[in-house]
């Protein structure tokens, strides 16, 4: 909006003219949305490096405005986005929004998700038995997270752990089914 | 819904970092809840969160408050029916004693900002608004309560006060008042008006919750951040309205720097503390007379 239409909308108060009033809700948008996006995509971001990360999400924002009413489904278009640009880096953003999926939805929820995505609800042996203790008690993916870095695990064993945690739910999910 | 019959005291908005401890423990600081109600709808997939389980387990020991940011009252796009048919979901589920939402639109053409923007108080706008909640609440059965906003910007057209318009809204609607006291706060010090004199307007008989929180100080300018204490400012507004008004049952929004249960509960015992101060004043019987009807 420039300066001039701010001004036929906005009643001019001191201490911000109307173009910094309205600033307030453009840059809100934008921090929230994005931060929103990296929080969910930690991974992503890593493995992009945080100056790409940051504009692809500002045009990924720019061409796909919210049509959500809760703002924790927006992350879903954003790995549509990355197999639309071709990106490089869509499957690990699509293993982070199934991770999202696994904290967010029940486990009956996520069966149905399994169900369609036979190559998650493969068996597998944690040869590892400290991690898969951890991933037993682990609640949440920033816990996980936390706790590989904290072992000074390298990043391609994070991202094998990770496939591991989710076929790991998918196991336990599909066993619950069948009792 | 029932109509509120009493003043419940004190509540507070529930955010997850305190689950565990109402999951866990013996909560007596709170007498009841608030929480936020698109993190427990269905999701437009038509999964429900698994969040939905530890909040039900929750609400068999507090009566809780459904407190909206999507419901887009005040945007010129229609009703969205998908919405309110999980919203009401949710309260089929619930059983909610107050269902609320801001008065504020959140984006046009199906788009959402995921903001609290601010309205033009126009008598157009005003009659759109009005037509807006009654189609929600014929929709779900019950009155809703419409929190007043906190805002960066007044509009130029604007034909009378936020508080007029409010009042005007429950008048024709039936609705009830959710009053924002650090919003008040907010609007005033970014708006230059005197806070008081906004209260003064208020017709206190229809407002059924309160709501405290803290924001930030940008040079002067003040932000809704919910992320600090309540400010010395907006706790002597507070006292004002308890004193001349007595008191209904009020609670503390806190949306970032979440603190601990310990330090939060510090907090919330001043609202008892000022309940306490002006306790021959309480609603608790007036209420009755006044509480928002069953549709």
């Amino acid at each position: 909006m420039t300066t001039d239409l701010a001004e036929q909308i906005v009643l001019n108060k001191k201490p911000k003219t109307p173009d910094e009033r309205l600033a307030v809700y453009r840059q809100a948008y934008y921090q929230r949305l994005s931060s929103s996006l990296s929080e969910d995509f930690s991974l992503t971001a890593h493995q992009m490096g945080a100056v790409k990360f940051k504009a692809v999400i500002q045009d990924f924002i720019h061409q796909n405005p919210s049509q959500f009413t809760n703002l924790a489904e927006y992350s879903q278009d954003f790995v549509k986005y990355l197999i639309q640009q071709q990106s490089e880096f869509y499957p690990i953003a699509d293993l982070e929004w199934k991770l999202i999926q696994i904290e967010h939805l029940s486990e009956f929820q996520f069966y149905l998700i399994v169900s369609k995505n036979p190559e998650l609800s493969r068996q597998f042996q944690l040869k590892d038995q400290t991690l898969f203790e951890y991933l037993t008690q682990a609640r949440s993916f920033n816990q996980i997270e936390s706790w590989l870095r904290s072992q000074n695990r390298d990043i391609e064993f994070f991202l094998s752990s990770l496939v591991e945690w989710i076929s790991f739910k998918a196991v336990l999910v599909l066993e619950k089914s069948e009792l | 819904m029932s109509p509120l019959k009493k003043d419940l005291g004190v509540g507070v908005g529930l955010r997850s970092a305190h689950h565990a401890e109402f999951m866990n423990n013996h909560i007596e600081s709170v007498n009841w809840i608030e929480v936020t109600t698109e993190n427990f709808m269905p999701w437009e997939s038509g999964y429900w969160p698994e969040s939905i389980q530890t909040l039900l387990k929750i609400r068999e020991k507090f009566p809780v408050a459904l407190h909206g940011v999507s419901m887009n009252i005040g945007s010129v796009d229609a009703v969205n029916y998908d919405y309110l048919k999980r919203l009401k979901l949710l309260i089929q589920r619930l059983e909610p004693m107050i269902v609320s939402d801001h008065l504020s639109w959140t984006g046009i053409n199906g788009l959402n900002m995921h903001d609290l923007l601010p309205i033009p108080y126009t008598r157009e706008a005003l009659n759109h608004i009005i037509r807006k909640i009654s189609e929600v609440q014929d929709y779900l059965g019950m009155n809703i309560l419409i929190e007043n906003p906190s805002s960066y910007f007044e509009f130029l057209k604007s034909e009378m006060s936020e508080a007029d318009f409010l009042n005007q809204i429950v008048k024709s609607t039936g609705c009830g008042l959710l009053l924002d006291i650090n919003n008040v706060y907010v609007s005033s010090v970014n708006h230059q008006f005197d806070p008081i004199k906004y209260l003064e307007q208020i017709q206190f008989s229809n407002v059924h919750q309160i709501h405290l929180a803290g924001h930030s100080n940008e040079d002067g300018f003040l932000i809704d951040t919910h992320d600090q204490d309540v400010s010395k400012s907006v706790w002597q507004l507070y006292e004002w309205v308890v004193q001349k008004n007595g008191h209904i049952h009020t609670m503390i929004e806190r949306d970032g720097r979440i603190p601990d249960w310990c330090e939060m509960k510090v907090e919330l015992k001043k609202i008892g503390a000022i309940h306490e101060k002006y306790s021959q004043r309480s609603r608790k019987d007036s209420i009755t007379d006044t509480g928002i009807s069953s549709k």
